[in-house]
């Protein structure tokens, strides 16, 4: 039974302990250039840079749920906007702190996402992703309805103030902002990284693999499901609460199903099983439709296209493929 | 025509065959899809400590049973109980910790995941982690950690795995594939083992190595094993008993011997002209 072993080519996963030291090395990394980053640039960029890694947020709860459970959703623009609105509501209404939305935001959608999730359980694939879409669809004329517009404020929305560095803090409220979404975005992809690579997070991998043969192995895949549903919905529901506080506006028309189509976009792009490559999601799905208005104010739809089907054609399996296979390469050259 | 694999010891009771209760009993165990009858009052006693070999032929009904011993599907008549318990009241999640793991006739592992990975979710029910403790990573969920990889690597040697322990399954050879699903199943410490056809699409040499770690399985570890199997060879060298069904009915049961013997298995098996 051994001698098959050795007639398969060495395409061995990396040493999990040698792994982790270099993950360990390029988070220390990037979180060092992250906090340099505000004092270095212009205001407007700190702001875009802010929002990327709202989206980022936002795009790796939508990977919790696609990507590492197999569940598809084009709904999640629906969970943004619930965390978004908490938010708003509870700062412009409720004169809560901005802080302490986060967790509101964040508790207000997991339970919604995990309600949501339990009549998912029946649907698979392409029906469940007709079911989150229907969602999306649903949300943006829920928000302008009569009945909601004494909170919501109908199409008109909400305007919210900034919030200023706390502590007296040298800080203008854009690099305050900035620092306050980066120490979310860490907590929050520390958080995922340790959960996918947990009991917990091999279980939420199994079933997307083999739901049978994960049931078989004690895994009450009901449960599991729904409770990924809902902590995917919490990191969109968080990312939706900053978005709001950083663009200190809501309004319906923000939350369409576009901007489900625009996380869907950012997964893919970043790398559909990656948390890392989420942060490449949220950086294109940012910057890149800018840079096409750039190119052409008149095609800047079409412009989009062709650089998504460019980037797709040269990262086929996202940023963290790509990122993967010229490690892997230089891996090779060196030994 | 095996004679390397070692013969059972008929004289040596378990605790558990002295106490009188088999460790299985299928009673009257009927199913039917549609029309058709997938399992027609089935029964049969496991005792503790035994291989049972379940034979006959394509769609006896072998894989109906065991899907129903695991609770993927619920049986329309009769009840089946593991250590004196009907288990048909439990959900498939549960029955991993209540001592039954299986592996599958077509392999059904985690194909994406490293073989260390697939073995240490066999051994998810013998752990209890939630969603919190994990994303924060609490020191007891690490701790459980530790014990679950440490058990895995135990496995892992046992099966001669540990070469490829950190390989993804999808790139192994099947007859690897195997014994990564028998790691996995065996992960979860079970007492009664289901194993679906293990032989299937191994070699010669391959399925001899098999029986020998069956029986040691069963003697080393105290894990009970029913065992479906088309290769006669290996079925009739390592059963203690052996109970062939056809056409969803039990036509036979007894000692490989009695069996192999046995005018309606030959039937089943050579079609109505054989004799
Ligand atoms: N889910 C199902 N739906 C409908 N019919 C089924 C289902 N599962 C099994 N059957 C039918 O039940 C009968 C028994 O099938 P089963 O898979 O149990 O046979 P088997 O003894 O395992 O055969 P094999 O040796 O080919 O694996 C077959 O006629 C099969 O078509
Ligand atoms: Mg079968």
């Amino acid at each position: 039974m051994q001698q098959n072993v050795k007639d398969v080519p060495a395409v061995a996963m990396p040493d999990a302990t040698a792994m982790k030291r270099r993950r360990i090395i390029l988070s220390a990394v990037a979180i060092t250039v992250a906090i340099i980053l505000p004092f270095v640039v212009k205001n407007f960029l700190i702001f875009q840079l802010t929002l990327a890694m709202v989206y980022a947020i936002a795009i790796l709860g939508l990977n919790l749920l696609t990507g590492f459970n197999g569940q598809f959703s084009l709904g999640h623009s629906a969970f943004f906007a619930i965390g978004a609105y908490t938010a708003a509501i509870l700062m412009d209404q409720g004169e809560v702190a901005y802080y302490w939305t986060l967790p509101a935001a964040g508790a207000a959608c997991m339970i919604s996402g995990f309600l949501f999730g339990l009549p998912a359980l029946r649907l698979e694939g392409i029906y469940l992703a007709l079911a989150t879409f229907s969602l999306a669809v649903a949300m943006p004329q829920l928000l302008k309805s009569s009945p909601l517009e004494p909170w919501t404020g109908g199409v008109q929305g909400i305007t919210i103030l900034k919030p200023d560095a706390p502590f007296g803090l040298p800080l203008n409220s854009d690099q305050w902002l900035y620092i306050f979404t980066l120490a979310v975005l860490i907590v929050l992809f520390a958080a995922a990284a340790n959960l996918i690579d947990s009991r917990t997070g091999r279980a939420i991998v199994a079933i997307r693999d083999n739901s049978t043969a994960a049931r078989s192995m004690g895994i009450n895949v009901s449960l599991y499901k729904s409770l990924t549903f809902g902590v995917s919905a919490f990191y969109t529901g968080v990312a939706g609460a900053l978005g709001a506080i950083v663009i200190q506006f809501v309004a319906p028309d923000s939350f369409t199903f576009v901007l489900s189509i625009g996380l869907f976009v950012g997964l893919v792009i970043g790398g559909v099983g990656s948390i890392a490559g989420t942060l490449f999601g949220g950086l294109f799905v940012l910057f890149v439709p800018n840079i096409a208005e750039a190119i052409s104010k008149g095609l800047a739809g079409a412009v989009y296209g062709v650089i998504l089907i460019l980037v797709i054609y040269v990262m086929p399996s996202g940023a963290a493929g790509l990122v993967r296979l010229i490690g892997s390469k230089i891996a090779r050259r060196t030994s | 025509m095996h004679s390397t694999v070692l013969l059972p010891d008929a004289e040596m009771p378990t605790a558990r065959e002295a106490s009188g209760q088999p460790l299985l009993a299928v009673c009257n165990v009927g199913v039917s899809f549609g029309g058709i009858v997938a399992l027609d009052n089935v029964s049969f006693d496991l005792p503790g400590g035994n291989i049972l070999g379940l034979i006959g032929p394509n769609g006896a009904g072998k894989t109906t049973l065991f899907n129903c011993i695991s609770r993927l599907y619920t049986p329309n008549r009769g009840s089946i109980l593991f250590e004196g318990q009907n288990i048909l009241h439990a959900s498939a999640n549960q029955i991993a910790a209540i001592g039954i793991a299986r592996t599958f006739q077509n392999l059904a592992l985690f194909r994406t995941m490293s073989v260390f990975d697939n073995v240490r979710i066999g051994g998810h029910s013998q752990s209890r982690s939630d969603f919190f403790s994990d994303a924060a990573r609490l020191p007891w969920v690490r701790h459980e950690e530790k014990v679950l990889a440490a058990e895995a690597w135990d496995l892992i040697d046992y099966l001669d795995l540990r070469e490829v322990a950190h390989r993804c399954v999808a790139d192994l050879p099947f007859g690897t594939q195997k014994r990564v699903e028998l790691a996995r199943a065996l992960a979860a410490r079970p007492r009664l083992l289901l194993l679906d056809e293990p032989a299937g699409g191994l070699n010669h040499h391959e399925v001899d190595e098999l029986g020998r770690l069956f029986r040691r399985v069963c003697d080393e570890r105290r894990v009970t094993l029913l065992l479906v199997e088309h290769h006669m060879g290996l079925v009739m060298s390592i059963s203690d008993r052996v109970v062939a069904l056809d056409f969803g009915r039990k036509i036979a049961e007894g000692i490989p011997a009695e069996v192999q013997r046995d005018p309606d298995v030959i039937r089943a098996y050579l079609g109505p002209f054989a004799q």
